[in-house]
């Protein structure tokens, strides 16, 4: 399965953090709804920009979209405060995703919490040297942070690393690393891969074709799942049909399935 | 002539731009006079067209890699005439923030208005704030931060400053999504701006 995590709930897009200010229910769950309907396995929570107010708004965001969602729709806990985290994960009635740990010094403490959960964690290849420019120093960064996850007993199976895709709008060589760097997590580490896709297209016009595109090619590199908008539906297409197009999808039921769907023939 | 290498800066047109800076010389043109007049003014509307939104990232790093090209070709007149840069500037993304494309953009503009940049980076502390002021002794310090939760450490930054005693001897301004100029007046930085192009103008009516 390719795993497709809904980033909208996000305080640092401006709607959201004024809905979390005005507790704008109808809006959180409006997006909660969108996302898992058009798709994704996932909703993100971030309330991060709410600074000395995260906990209480995180918890407040949980009950929400708890309240809304069946419960096959999983949430994500996205924070890089481990007390919010904390938090976090003794609000949601399941376990939650973590998103994310990462070899940065400052959210150490996350490693922890994310072993004695049971759910997914998504981990970010950067941290230990900055941020990663060449898929060498994405693979070294992944290699790191798995020898942390041994000491702490999380077991790869859960984890899907993220790739940290980066603008081609200022650094034009940045796709080819990320897709370099996903194929060799792939194989050469055996573990699953996941990226922001969108931050590929930053700067840049028409963002939703890069986004897309891009996401054609890492389907291709083997990734196994990403953090994006599932309500723009020519993604989620994308998605179905560079899954089909490499023999993802079995005898391609599920690009027929939403084919079908869309009424497109 | 100058003209037409203003166009060529704004183009991005890198081997027309050093063959008419050549030319430009070999006519007799002065350095200082093709930088004021051809170079900086290029980069005035290729900044001014990104603030609009009619012109992209790599369109804008494009016209300030030519304008280098320029530069380049004119450094021996400019070191001959003995010309001065108009300020030196100290920049960075403040500390545990790792955006560099909106810093990169202010600092590539300062460049194009003629300041000295040191560029130190992103997640840069407080003490490396402080070190490189009492190392490089700039005119302005400028900090960028993209998140609400790094923009906080920018009042750090000024308190160690003025700790040190230099407050008096640098400007400070400040920029990044969650800025405002309210937030500037509140941490007592000397100027806010909202894009690249702005800064440079804010720059240049600090020193």
């Amino acid at each position: 399965m390719f795993l497709v995590v809904g980033e909208l709930i996000n305080s640092g897009r401006s709607e959201i953090a004024q809905a979390l200010k005005e507790r704008n229910e109808v809006l959180i769950r409006r997006l909660a709804r969108a996302q898992a309907e058009a798709g994704g396995h996932v909703i993100d929570l971030n309330a991060e920009q709410s600074m000395e107010n995260e906990v209480r708004d995180l918890q407040w965001l949980i009950g929400v979209v708890e309240d809304e969602l069946s419960e096959d729709v999983r949430l994500a806990i996205d924070t890089s405060n481990p007390v919010a985290m904390e938090a976090g994960l003794k609000a949601c009635s399941t376990p939650p995703v973590i998103n994310s740990i990462s070899n940065e010094k400052t959210n150490a403490g996350l490693i922890e919490l994310a072993a004695e959960s049971g759910a997914e964690v998504i981990g970010l290849a950067m941290g230990e040297h900055g941020m990663p420019k060449t898929a060498d120093d994405r693979v070294e960064e992944t290699r790191t942070l798995l020898e942390k996850c041994d000491r702490v007993g999380l077991d790869h199976g859960r984890l899907y690393v993220d790739m940290v895709c980066m603008s081609v709008g200022s650094a034009p060589q940045q796709g080819t690393q990320v897709l370099q760097a996903v194929r060799r997590a792939r194989q050469e580490l055996g573990i699953k891969t996941l990226t922001a896709v969108s931050n590929v297209s930053f700067g840049l016009p028409n963002r939703r074709l890069l986004n897309r595109t891009f996401l054609a090619m890492l389907v291709e590199a083997g990734l196994d799942g990403t953090i994006m908008d599932p309500t723009d539906k020519a993604m989620m297409d994308t998605l179905y049909a560079s899954r089909a197009l490499v023999g993802l999808d079995n005898y391609c039921l599920q690009y027929i399935k939403k084919q079908k769907e869309r009424g497109t023939r | 002539m100058l003209k037409e290498i203003k166009q060529a800066v704004v183009d991005g047109d890198m081997d027309g731009v050093i063959k008419l800076t050549n030319e430009a010389t070999s006519q007799g043109l002065g350095a200082q006079q093709i930088l004021d007049e051809a170079l900086m003014p290029a980069m005035d509307i290729v900044g001014e067209e990104y603030a609009k939104g009619d012109r992209y990232i790599p369109e804008m790093l494009l016209s300030a890699t030519v304008m280098r090209g320029a530069v380049a070709v004119l450094k021996p007149l400019l070191v001959n005439a003995k010309v001065k840069a108009r300020g030196k500037v100290v920049i960075g993304t403040v500390a545990r923030d790792l955006h560099n494309i909106g810093k990169d953009l202010v600092a590539m503009m300062l460049e194009g208005a003629g300041f000295e940049v040191i560029d130190l980076g992103i997640d840069v502390t407080a003490g490396e704030f402080l070190k490189a002021a009492k190392e490089h002794s700039p005119h302005i310090l400028a900090m960028s931060a993209l998140l609400t939760t790094t923009m906080i450490y920018m009042p750090e930054v000024i308190d160690a400053i003025r700790g040190a005693g230099l407050r008096d001897q640098l400007k400070v301004i400040i920029g990044g999504a969650p800025v405002t100029q309210g937030y500037a007046d509140k941490i007592g930085a000397d100027g806010y701006a909202a894009d690249a192009a702005s800064a440079a103008k804010l720059a240049k009516s600090l020193v």
